[in-house]
């Protein structure tokens, strides 16, 4: 009677999967999958997992097609599937999602949605009783993926020699 | 008792090959499968298929074996079918077992579609079929499919493409093809007077001029042949089968039709 507990699985186990089975397309097909198809099938693993052995996973993909630009899809643990322009998980998502409400637009450059990222972080770290203390920014665009940059609050101490 | 494919003419002087014959999961000494060779003997007796690739689409020209005037024509077809809408196969073989792979193709299809979203690309549908067809001669002790196909589609990827696969499960992309009866003479037709930059009016002529010279019967009339295009109309892919009428109009402009033995 092991693992009957949905919430014993690490997440990192399905989007690793999911990697890996996008890897795997590319090395059969030659072509890569669309941010499109990624998420359309993403969705598929979870729904098949949903009656029986759900995965507690809520996932925001980002991707970038060369024919059609940037997308960002909301995929959370009971399969539902957004195609949005911002989307927000966690506790902090109220403050994430009420302070993109008031600042997003479309098109916006990067360097202001950086600022509008720093300033949903700002509220986070004000109004969230259980805030946690880092935070990684990632950018995906026609170069790929990549860390842009960590807003810290507690860094790491140095190691010192005893 | 299983029925094989049964040697004819083809070794009559290697009498020894007849222990290879009949089982499709064992080589020959030569390292051949005879099984396989001879499901291509049986395809090389059928009616013929031609496909041609031009800048705006793909065409699709088989000739029908089975014409009688008996023959309930209305709305099935002999030589062409739709997979899914972006792709389209002829049949060159044995109808039956052209019926099983096509139903294969379809569901393949739709499960791709079903997972992903989007249309399957041409060459993975093909490739998907033709794993199958490879299954058949390697295990399960089952002959191969008697068929050849030649698979014409449109994808986002890499355009409008015409594949030909047969039954040892191979396939390559073509500009040009022909499977069937006559097929070789067919095929070193196409390749001289094939250009690449052919449109496809030009396909449907050259299609027709070669298969009317390669075809075996004395007279060519709209009811022994089919013709279908995969065509872009208004950005969607098109699968359109030509009508009798009209099939008939364009052997008469492009002076391919010959009178029937008895014509009035």
């Amino acid at each position: 009677m092991k693992n009957k507990n949905p919430f014993s699985t690490p997440s990192a186990q399905f989007t690793e999967y999911i990697q890996k089975n996008v890897a795997l397309y590319q090395f059969r097909n030659g072509i890569p999958l669309t941010t499109a198809a990624t998420a359309n099938f993403t969705r598929g693993e979870l729904a098949t997992a949903l009656r029986k052995n759900p995965y507690m996973v809520n996932i925001i993909l980002a991707g970038y097609d060369k024919e059609t630009g940037p997308s960002l899809y909301f995929v959370d643990y009971i399969a539902s599937l957004h195609k949005l322009d911002k989307a927000a998980f966690g506790y902090g998502s109220y403050f994430a999602l009420s302070m993109m409400d008031r600042h997003y637009h479309r098109d916006m450059t990067v360097e202001e949605a950086v600022n509008l990222v720093d300033k949903v972080i700002m509220e986070i770290r004000s109004r969230l009783v259980v805030a946690p203390p880092n935070f990684v920014i990632k950018i995906v665009d026609k170069d790929g993926a990549r860390e842009y940059a960590w807003r810290e609050s507690i860094k790491d101490a140095p190691v010192v020699a005893s | 008792m299983k029925r094989l494919w049964i040697s004819s003419d083809l070794q009559s002087v290697y009498k020894m090959s007849r222990r290879y014959d009949s089982r499709t999961t064992i080589f020959s000494p030569e390292g051949r499968l005879y099984q396989v060779e001879y499901a291509m003997e049986a395809i090389g007796n059928a009616g013929s298929a031609i496909g041609i690739l031009s800048k705006d689409g793909v065409v699709l020209v088989g000739e029908k074996k089975v014409t009688s005037k008996l023959l309930q024509t209305s709305a099935s077809t002999e030589k062409m079918y739709k997979i899914d809408d972006h792709v389209a196969c002829a049949v060159a073989g044995i109808m039956s077992d052209a019926n099983i792979l096509i139903n294969t193709a379809r569901v393949q299809a739709q499960r791709y579609t079903y997972a992903y979203q989007e249309p399957m690309p041409v060459e993975q549908l093909v490739q998907s079929l033709c794993d199958t067809k490879q299954g058949y001669t390697q295990f399960g002790g089952l002959r191969p499919f008697g068929v050849s196909f030649l698979f014409a589609g449109w994808d986002k990827n890499y355009g409008f493409q015409l594949y030909m696969s047969d039954p040892s499960g191979n396939y390559s992309g073509w500009k040009a093809a022909a499977i069937g009866s006559n097929n070789q003479a067919a095929q070193s037709m196409l390749k001289q007077d094939y250009k690449d930059e052919i449109t496809r009016e030009e396909a449907v002529q050259l299609a027709l001029k070669v298969l009317s010279k390669t075809m075996d019967s004395t007279s060519l009339t709209s009811e022994k042949l089919e013709l279908a295009e995969v065509l872009l109309s208004n950005g969607k892919v098109k699968y359109q089968v030509c009508s009798p009428v009209a099939l008939g109009e364009l052997l008469v402009k492009f002076g391919v039709t010959q009178p029937a033995a008895d014509a009035s």
